[in-house]
């Protein structure tokens, strides 16, 4: 059954929020719905910029700053059979009114329900509302962990009900006009939930949900400064006072209960402007005045309450009937709006043919935390879809279940216990993999649930993935790049745990729609390690790409001008993979034939994991200064650096190098030709595939520090050179690999794996 | 035991987890996962390579796990309660003469009161556990370190008196799950029998509003 739907928005000074909440709303999945928007005494250009919707929406003045009666005024006008409120600082998920149609369709006992409110905040990203209950005192809790865990909450002798947050609340029209609104005596605080107070009294099921989630974006308000804690908290006292004192009078309810309730709001507050005033973040002036707000809102409350009490049996001045017409609010090219940034707003600014794709990502460590190789990928490939009109979603690892909005995409962070899978706890590596793996699938049929995810892409690398592709619930492309079986092998590990991961990882090779290989030396690799056929499976060569720097961040070599000093730049981990002992061998031949040269290496050192520390008994920087004494002044190592660090030091290099014996692909080369520098690598893996021998640099073979060293003197002796490869470097990177490259062959392979998933679905 | 794990022996635990998982998203399901967990858990504590826990560790797990057992059977009752008014409140729909009411309300509300009985003997073995458990932790207590030879003997017997109350223990435990067993059948007969009588009375439904509608029609 599909039921009518009115999404009333309340708004004052907050145009740029409801622009963008306007435009999120074209996504929804459920067409069936109008929107009215109720202005309030505003003094920005927001009837102005409304104009843009004339003929879509509904547009309603609140004479003044109330929300209640904005509420009530929405109501009025709602012409659906459910009224859904949303706040214009909030963006709903994409299947937020199917799922309440579901809802109040399914169970014609629900009067009022509502979702999850997830707080995309920059610093601390939270669940701000999920499955709340109420008192008549005035007490609210989160149930956030099931309600199992909170049984004893009915027993304590007050009148308890579910309730909703006001930016995710819906009712069915009749029953909230029957019951007569919102009581506008609250002006801003507590409406919601004294709503749901009244209904549940009056014997009407209120039953908020987990899921159905809408994403606050908090802007200021005439209320609140957002981010800070100078809110008029006085409103709260004056809210709370009014809810517990009338209901105390009304119910003749416990009176200690609503006194405590009432000195605990207005004391936390008082102690926090206090707090704010030692912190030197409020004036003196201002701690008196709140001080003082703070008295006149617990009088003001009582006064309210007993007036109420005496005079009134409900104070609801804006509800009234009349003759209301639905006005639906999506239109034909709705479908095709790109994805829009909820905190910003930004749209990519382009014309879509198809409609764009909602995609998982998944990567076990992302931006703008510490992040690797696959972290880093994942960033830039998330940047280029969400450039392309695509909404992203990234599931990453976590210590609590919040999003945060990072650069054109949706961070869900997923925590883990080791609560599944215990049989298999004397297999550490697998052990955590297969419990965060569950984490992840249970997060993604949350998304599906609420944002209608397509498509999963998952690294091979750590295996995020593999029990969705086991589940078989969404299509999975899988990005293998140097994986856990590989490395076994090259470092000839034999225990049952890397086995059994590298036995995974071919698992879920198996079992992937698509498989994007970022090189041919990948697809090599396939059909090497995993003794994959890449003729049964369909396997795409997709390079990675990074953005571009702007043209004013490269440094080309000056060879008019050359600098006294020449820098060669190696970053990477320390290890034997990428080659760190042979750029030791090649560097006193080096320093011999060019004595101005500095290297700088820069990366963690690793010889604990790749067993150069059980062979020599020292790790890579003791073993140079031992070999290498008169070599030491020319070399410095700086160990892990930040990204600001590495960019500069990308920046201020002349040459790059990085001697990898074997890269599935060597992103390190795209980031240093990005900034017009020549790079030095070895022909092995997908590195000849980047760098093009001799004309954005060389190559030389695996395990050969001698030619190794010659390329490095070759260049260093060349300014020429150095300039001409850099600068090729650079358009080679603007011509085959920024990010919008690899996104678009990306959005191939995820629509060739939607469309083999549906073809399998029609045989 | 010493068999080394397979991939296909990773590949049906996931496919065991995936299918607890597409339980219904309700408060007993949830009660349910929640004891699969514990169980799966304290499995691998006990009998894999885990760290090898504590007596009191155990005891409590054990007991948390009959706690959540009787709530589950306790809402599990509840939830045949509310069916039961849920066909009461559809046989007042109805007219009379359907059904023969009087034989069935009587049969449910034995067997309703035959499920309360059994969750009273639940509850008191369970009050059982726990005066056994104290009596272990009271053993303990008086574990003073005593040098030289006695102490190996000292440890034996203390290990034989541990055996003994475990064994106590690890029987009424025994019992106390057959009940779970034997009950959980009983009420899942009971469930269906409900189940089977509810879609009876919405059948009947269904017809009466078939036949009022096509007699309005024919008015």
């Amino acid at each position: 059954m599909s039921l009518k739907f009115s999404i009333v928005i309340n708004t004052i000074d907050r145009v740029q929020s409801l622009i963008k909440l306007l435009k999120v709303l074209e996504h929804q999945n459920y067409q069936d719905f109008e929107v009215i928007v109720v202005v309030g005494p505003t003094s920005d250009n927001t009837v102005d910029a409304l104009r843009e919707y004339e003929g879509r929406i509904r547009l309603i003045r609140c004479p003044t700053a109330n929300l209640s009666m904005s509420r009530n005024l929405g109501l009025r006008a709602a012409a659906g059979d459910i009224v859904a409120y949303i706040d214009d600082d909030a963006v709903p998920s994409r299947n937020w009114l199917a799922q309440l149609n579901y809802i109040f369709a399914t169970d014609p006992n629900i009067a009022a329900t509502g979702g999850s409110v997830y707080l995309i905040h920059p610093f601390q990203p939270m669940i701000q509302h999920s499955l709340g209950v109420f008192s008549v005192s005035g007490k609210q809790y989160d149930v956030r962990n099931g309600l199992l865990d909170h049984l004893p909450i009915e027993g304590q002798g007050e009148f308890w009900t579910m309730r909703m947050m006001g930016t995710n609340m819906a009712y069915r029209r009749e029953v909230l006009l029957s019951i007569g609104g919102f009581d506008e005596l609250y002006e801003w605080v507590y409406d919601d939930s004294e709503v749901a107070l009244r209904l549940s009294a009056a014997g009407f099921l209120v039953r908020p949900v987990r899921e159905t989630r809408v994403y606050h974006v908090p802007a200021s308000s005439r209320n609140r400064k957002v981010y800070t804690f100078l809110v008029k908290w006085w409103i709260n006292t004056k809210a709370a006072t009014y809810l517990s004192i009338l209901y105390w009078l009304r119910l003749k309810s416990d009176f200690k209960s609503a006194k405590n309730y009432i000195q605990f709001i207005s004391g936390s507050h008082i102690k926090l402007y206090i707090n704010l005033y030692k912190e030197k973040n409020i004036s003196l002036s201002y701690l008196i005045k709140s001080i003082l707000n703070e008295l006149i809102a617990l009088s003001t409350g009582f006064y309210k309450a007993l007036r109420t009490n005496i005079f009134f049996s409900t104070v609801f001045k804006s509800i009234n009937s009349e003759a209301r017409s639905f006005q639906g609010f999506t239109q034909e090219s709705s479908h095709l709006q790109p994805a829009i940034d909820p905190i910003s707003g930004n749209q990519a600014n382009i014309q879509l043919i198809e409609p764009p794709l909602r995609i998982a990502l998944l990567s076990y460590n992302y931006p703008p935390k510490i992040y690797d190789g696959v972290g880093r990928h994942t960033h830039m490939l998330a940047k280029g879809l969400f450039a392309l009109g695509h909404t992203v979603h990234v599931l990453t690892h976590g210590e609590q279940p919040t999003i945060r909005y990072y650069d054109g995409a949706y961070v869900h962070y997923v925590p883990y216990e080791l609560k599944r899978y215990a049989s298999l706890r004397h297999l550490p590596s697998v052990h955590h993999r297969l419990n965060y793996s569950h984490a992840v699938h249970e997060c993604l049929l949350r998304l599906v649930l609420n944002d209608d995810i397509q498509i999963v892409d998952t690294p091979l690398w750590l295996v995020d993935g593999f029990v969705t592709a086991v589940s078989k619930t969404l299509p999975v492309v899988v990005r293998p790049a140097t994986a856990n079986k590989q490395i076994s092998e090259l470092l000839n590990q034999k225990n049952q745990d890397q086995l059994l991961l590298g036995e995974i990882e071919r698992q879920l090779l198996l079992r992937a729609n698509v498989i994007a290989a970022n090189s041919k030396a990948t697809k090599q690799v396939l059909r090497d390690v995993y003794n994959i056929d890449d003729k049964q499976l369909i396997v795409e060569v997709i390079p990675h790409g990074i953005e571009p720097v702007s043209q004013e961040q490269i440094r080309p070599f000056p060879y008019h001008a050359p600098p006294e000093k020449l820098t060669v730049l190696y970053v990477g981990r320390l290890e034997k993979r990428k080659g760190i002992q042979d750029l030791f061998a090649a560097i006193p031949q080096v320093v011999q034939r060019v004595p101005n040269v500095e290297f700088i290496i820069a990366g963690a050192d690793n010889s604990i994991h790749d067993g150069f520390q059980s062979q020599t008994g020292m790790d890579y920087f003791t073993f140079f200064s031992r070999n290498y004494p008169e070599c030491l002044s020319k070399v410095r190592f700086l160990g892990g650096v930040s990204e600001e660090q590495l960019s500069s030091l990308y920046q201020n290099c002349d040459l790059f190098v990085a001697p990898s014996l074997y890269e599935s692909f060597g992103l390190i080369y795209l980031e240093a030709m990005n900034y017009a520098k020549p790079v030095i690598g070895c022909r092995a893996g997908g590195v000849p595939e980047v760098v093009d021998d001799g004309v954005t640099g060389y190559l030389v073979g695996p395990n050969s520090p001698k030619q190794l060293a010659e390329a490095i003197v070759t260049l260093l002796k060349s300014p020429r050179l150095l300039y001409e490869y850099g600068l090729a470097g650079r358009q080679r990177l603007l011509d085959h690999f920024t990010h919008i490259h690899m996104a678009r062959m990306f959005e191939r392979a995820y629509r060739l794996a939607l469309s083999q998933t549906q073809s399998k679905l029609r045989s | 035991m010493t068999r080394p794990t397979t991939i296909d022996d990773i590949l049906k635990l996931i496919e065991f987890e995936l299918a607890q998982q597409s339980l219904p998203q309700d408060n007993i399901s949830e009660a349910i996962q929640r004891l699969h967990k514990l169980q799966t858990y304290w499995h691998a504590e006990m009998l894999h390579k885990g760290r090898a826990p504590k007596m009191e560790e155990f005891a409590n797990a054990l007991f948390n796990a009959n706690q959540t057992t009787l709530m589950l059977l306790q809402a599990i009752n509840n939830s045949l309660e509310a069916l039961k008014l849920e066909s009461k409140k559809l046989k007042l729909l109805i007219e009379k003469g359907i059904l023969e009411d009087e034989e069935e309300n009587t049969s449910g509300s034995r067997e309703l009161a035959y499920i309360k009985e059994s969750l009273n003997i639940l509850s008191q073995n369970l009050s059982r556990i726990r005066t056994l458990y104290s009596l272990e932790i009271q053993m303990r207590h008086s574990n003073l370190p005593i040098i030289g030879k006695f102490i190996n003997r000292f440890r034996a017997a203390f290990h034989q008196l541990v055996y003994f109350y475990l064994n106590n223990y690890i029987q009424s435990q025994n019992i106390v799950n057959e009940q779970y067993k034997s009950l959980l059948q009983d009420m899942i007969v009971v469930n269906s029998s409900y189940v089977d009588k509810l879609q009876g009375l919405i059948l009947a439904l269904q017809k009466i509003t078939e036949h009022y509608s096509s007699n309005e029609e024919q008015s």
